[in-house]
């Protein structure tokens, strides 16, 4: 019974498949962001990398879409090409009903002590919450990595308390410090650099979110999990060295 | 190696950009102008996809170690080889001791300068673009070396020079932009559509290499999307009106509609526009 809703759930999102541009295949679904649509999606998107797999041909995701883009486009007919992809999803969706995708769950650090969050007081006057609830929201939550955007690294989560929601400053910052947790909207976040931006910051993480020495320079891809780890100021000094040294292991657990 | 007096406005090193790595957000990158890049290399037999620098507005001054053969390609810019004035477009040998100075890009934004056989910088994911946070530099500073490969032969250029190859400079004085239609196009009413086909924008003064802003303010009632995918050549309408098209350095992706997308060729044209140039978009047939 379960089996057959799910195969019904799964037959009719296929929205529209649109070319952007001469090298670029919009895959877009009618989904929500949820993480159980995004795990419909990124077992679409492993199908197709699969499909794919030798032909210089890169996907990612975001909430709702996948991109396709074909490095040597002039090698295929792209009008061919999308309705192939539209049989392949739709086979996919009658054959597998499971998704292979197993997530890892990191357990990060951050530590909300007042110099670095210099908008948790604030925060907390206008949440009408206290200061140390907020961190106990913050750290209790499993937050979910939809994909990268923005900035290299930078992880687009969701999962964020509701009590938590709150907008982003009026005006940005000119520079808001690498490691920088914040909360931005219904999300929130990590600055893999320093840069602008108009985040409410709550504290930092003294991990390499991204850094382009490793093979897979992201800490984070779509799928994974995150959940907080309050650490003292410390803690996080130490873990900071520990990076430094290369000699710190992210604690992490991989569901099945 | 080529030692760098003066770096210049902003110069860079530039090839045809990054693939397969929009997973970790990291740019595409590249070269602005793919025709003009493309000649300067084909111009000297290079493979076309060598690394060349790309020089904005107030160029670099550049002391030669050793020789090579070099090209600059543009529109036009003011160039001097041992303070002697000498022409764009055309390949050049230089000697040990030489000094380029590339003093003024006069028409367009950017000239391509290559030489014989391709630079040597640091490969990061596959590419040499340069790219703030990526590459260890984000633009070419005084004092710098530029290595250059070994791998060349200086006569070849010389007696085997392609006589057909020449910078097409006409192409460049058109204003009309080739487009397709964005994934929000179809959001806009037929009136907004139209007028979107038809009117002519200027370029503002807001233009680098990660976008282009139009002067003019299209209204219109879009609401924001959720984020989604954006590519070089994506044009993006806010809900204050303005038209924005990214260019090569884009984010991967964004949350304005995206009411067109330039082809490639349209980039390129697009990258040697100035403020207050005027454009048009026409679109093409997928």
């Amino acid at each position: 019974m379960k089996t057959t809703l799910k195969l019904e759930r799964l037959m009719h999102k296929l929205k529209r498949i649109f070319q952007l541009g001469e090298q670029v295949l919009l895959v877009e679904f009618d989904m929500s962001i949820s993480t159980e649509d995004l795990n419909v999606l990124l077992h679409y998107k492993i199908q197709l990398e699969d499909k794919y797999k030798n032909k210089n041909v890169e996907i990612t995701n975001t909430y709702t879409c996948l991109s396709i883009r074909f490095k040597n486009a002039n090698e295929f007919n792209l009008n061919t090409e999308k309705q192939l992809i539209k049989s392949f999803i739709e086979c996919i969706s009658l054959n597998e009903n499971n998704s292979k995708f197993s997530p890892s769950v990191y357990h990060i650090p951050v530590c909300y002590k007042e110099e670095f969050a210099p908008d948790l007081a604030f925060l907390a006057g206008q949440l009408q919450l206290e200061q140390e609830e907020i961190i106990r929201l913050h750290s209790q939550a499993t937050y979910t990595v939809y994909f990268i955007g923005f900035l290299p690294g930078f992880p687009y989560l969701g999962g964020l308390n509701e009590k938590l929601h709150f907008p982003r400053k009026n005006t940005p910052r000119l520079k808001i410090p690498k490691g920088s947790v914040g909360i931005g909207g219904q999300q929130t976040g990590i600055y893999p650099s320093s840069s602008p931006g108009g985040w409410q910051l709550i504290g930092n993480c003294p991990l390499e979110i991204f850094d382009v020495r490793r093979k897979t320079p992201s800490l984070f891809q779509a799928g994974d999990q995150i959940q907080f780890k309050v650490v003292d100021k410390k803690e996080h000094k130490e873990i900071q060295t520990q990076v430094e040294a290369g000699i710190y292991h992210i604690k992490s657990t991989t569901h099945d | 190696m080529i030692k760098v007096l003066h770096p210049g406005l902003h110069t860079t090193f530039q090839d045809i950009g990054r693939f397969g790595v929009a997973q970790y957000a990291i740019p595409q990158s590249g070269v602005m102008d793919e025709y003009a890049a493309k000649l300067a290399n084909l111009l000297l037999q290079n493979k076309a996809n060598y690394p060349v620098l790309e020089i904005s507005l107030f160029g670099p001054k550049l002391l030669f170690e050793k020789e090579t053969e070099l090209v600059c390609t543009g529109l036009k810019a003011k160039i001097q080889l041992n303070s002697v004035e000498v022409p764009i477009n055309e390949v050049l040998a230089v000697k040990k001791g030489d000094v380029l100075h590339i003093q003024q890009v006069s028409e367009g934004n950017y000239v391509y300068l290559a030489c014989n056989g391709g630079f040597i910088s640091d490969v990061v994911f596959n590419s040499r673009s340069f790219y703030e946070g990526i590459t260890p530099q984000e633009k070419v500073e005084k004092q710098d070396e530029l290595a250059m490969s070994n791998s060349y032969q200086l006569a070849r250029a010389s007696t085997e020079k392609h006589a057909q190859l020449k910078f097409q400079k006409e192409q460049y004085k058109n204003d009309i932009l080739e487009v397709f239609e964005g994934p929000e196009f179809h959001c806009l009413s037929q009136v907004q559509q139209d007028k979107l086909l038809n009117a002519k924008f200027h370029l503002s003064k807001n233009y680098n290499r990660m976008a282009f802003q139009i002067e003019e303010i299209f209204s219109n009632q879009l609401e924001s999307i959720i984020t989604s995918p954006v590519i070089p050549g994506t044009v993006q309408l806010t809900p204050d009106g303005k038209l924005i098209v990214l260019m090569k350095d884009a984010q991967i992706t964004g949350g304005y509609p995206r009411v067109l997308q330039l082809g490639r060729k349209a980039i390129s044209l697009l990258a040697q526009k100035r403020q207050n140039e005027a454009i048009q978009f026409q679109k093409l047939k997928i």
